[in-house]
């Protein structure tokens, strides 16, 4: 038996140069401090009305919590008619095998399990190159 | 490619026009040195994946918002010349440049 294929060594060492965790955007404290404010006598001072602006909050947090979701949330998969040619919807499917996205190591190294061309989607990445390859 | 935010599937379709087995895939990523998702059609589907996506080195570059096929690359089945994916590589790190 005799493996075919045409995938070049080059696109293997291509892959494994731009590829790592550290691409992964994280969540930073917003490094706000404390400094040591002088003692008031709270009954002592008249304190100033304060409009608190509690409903423009609200709206900002929802909308940010909007963002969130669009960002992280792809949707459902898009509903068909399905097929292979030039802006035909492509048909989701599931599989099993290696799950690498981050290019590193060669992927057998990695664990096996099901993998759904929605769990792709679910990533957040904008476009995906799909290759179907044989085994001769 | 993958920093930039794309994102490679690469799918062993059949073996010998048959159902390939976890093992065939293990030897072809050996073979290869394949260091991106790779995967197999299930067992009991038969071969789902050819059926659906087509011969070898079919190559698509798909927007994963749309699942819209953008571009379409056959490659050569006798291996001639440049991979499907080494096509593809150049275009979608132009659409990721334009933000499309």
């Amino acid at each position: 038996m005799r493996a075919r294929s045409t995938l070049p060594w080059a696109m293997a060492m291509l892959l494994l140069g731009c590829g790592g965790e550290g691409s992964t955007p994280t969540v930073t404290d917003a490094g706000s401090t404390v400094t040591d404010a002088p003692a008031v006598d709270v009954a002592t001072v008249d304190a100033p009305a304060v409009d608190v602006p509690t409903k423009d909050v609200a709206e900002d947090v929802a909308a940010d919590v909007m963002v969130v979701a669009d960002a992280s949330g792809v949707g459902p998969y898009p509903e068909g008619p399905y097929g292979n040619a030039v802006g035909n919807v492509l048909q989701g499917l599931e599989w099993e095998g290696f799950d690498n996205p981050t290019g590193e190591g060669v992927s057998n190294t990695r664990p096996y399990g099901p993998l759904s061309m929605q769990d792709v989607r679910a990533r957040g990445r904008r476009y995906a190159i799909v290759h179907v390859s044989e085994f001769l | 490619m993958l920093d930039a935010g794309g994102e490679i599937v690469e799918i062993l379709a059949t073996n010998s026009f048959q159902p390939p087995t976890r093992r065939n895939l293990e030897s072809w990523i050996t073979a290869f040195n394949i260091p991106v998702t790779a995967v197999i059609d299930p067992p009991g589907v038969g071969t789902r994946s050819f059926d659906a996506y087509g011969v070898r080195e079919s190559t698509f570059v798909v927007d994963l918002r749309t699942m819209v096929i953008v571009r379409k690359i056959n490659g050569s089945v006798a291996g001639i010349g440049p991979s499907g994916v080494a096509q593809a590589i150049p275009v979608i790190l132009d659409l990721l440049r334009a933000g499309g």
